[in-house]
């Protein structure tokens, strides 16, 4: 029934199932643990809440929206990075690292974009 | 030890790490990969991510000098490619990382962008993970010991 040369995959898929078991039985088994009733995901919810009635220009004008809720979030979210002062110096560090290289990805994948499609000829006849 | 060997596997770690945050985060649903610690998936989602960054551009970089000094030798290891499973790869990574810089820079000043970017995110994770347990299985002969293919040579 299984192909011989494939046997590393299903060797690998059951240390990852008895991996899942493990964790699922851990979970299960702390009483301290409260599980959610919530099926969806953050990101349906999110998309349902607020999709539904964005509009295309909405996502080329960051902060027009719910303004009052931003204004009282961020002011929470100040106070919670007083007080974590590592962890907000790990933030400030890793978005400006994210932001240094997000522009040299983008130009680089342009230049592959462009150039990747020509080397197979121009590799071969060289 | 080849350098596209070493960047294929750190990438595998730092994929898996990053899939199992981010599902631990996608929802109360699988909230028990992290033992519901969604902070502390929120922390390594966003370390691992940073990371993944650096390697993409490292393996962007080192394409790039590949072809500008016209290096025709086959890297059967490298993430990405110009066909086949590598370009896939490499059209989910950017579509991941601007999705992801979307939610990490708009998360406080825009729902409407952070919804749209999570949704793809979101959905896109369910294709990546499924893609690689597909190319885990189409590649699975490369999981075998090295030292085991010698003794048979032999």
């Amino acid at each position: 029934m299984f192909n011989k040369q494939k046997r590393p995959f299903w060797q690998l898929s059951s240390v990852f199932a008895v991996l899942v078991i493990l964790v699922l039985a851990l979970s299960w088994s702390n009483p301290s643990e409260k599980v959610s009733q919530m099926d969806a995901s953050m990101a349906d919810m999110m998309s349902n809440e607020v999709l539904g009635y964005t509009t295309i220009p909405d996502l080329f004008n960051p902060g027009t929206m719910e303004s009052t809720e931003v204004l009282s979030s961020n002011g929470g979210h100040a106070g919670h990075h007083d007080q974590a002062g590592r962890l907000y110096a790990i933030h400030l560090i890793t978005t400006a690292l994210l932001v240094f290289m997000l522009p040299i990805i983008i130009a680089g994948a342009l230049f592959l974009a462009i150039v990747w499609p020509k080397p197979v000829k121009w590799r071969n006849s060289k | 030890m080849k350098f596209d060997f070493i960047l294929h596997w750190l990438w595998a770690i730092v994929f898996s790490i990053l899939a199992l945050s981010g599902i631990a985060m996608a929802g109360a649903k699988y909230g028990w990969v992290m033992q519901y610690d969604i902070a502390t998936a929120d922390i390594v989602h966003r370390l691992a991510a940073v990371v993944y960054v650096l390697l993409t551009l490292i393996i962007i970089i080192y394409e790039m000098i590949r072809i500008l000094r016209r290096d025709k030798t086959k890297k059967p290891w490298l993430v990405f490619g110009p066909s086949g499973y590598g370009l896939f790869t490499f059209i989910t990574t950017l579509i991941f990382i601007v999705t992801g810089a979307m939610i990490w820079l708009f998360m406080d000043s825009s729902h409407a962008v952070t919804a749209f970017a999570l949704w793809i995110h979101d959905k896109l994770t369910y294709l990546a993970v499924a893609s690689v347990i597909w190319h885990i299985y189409m590649k699975s002969h490369a999981l075998k010991w090295p030292k085991k293919k010698a003794q048979k040579g032999r």
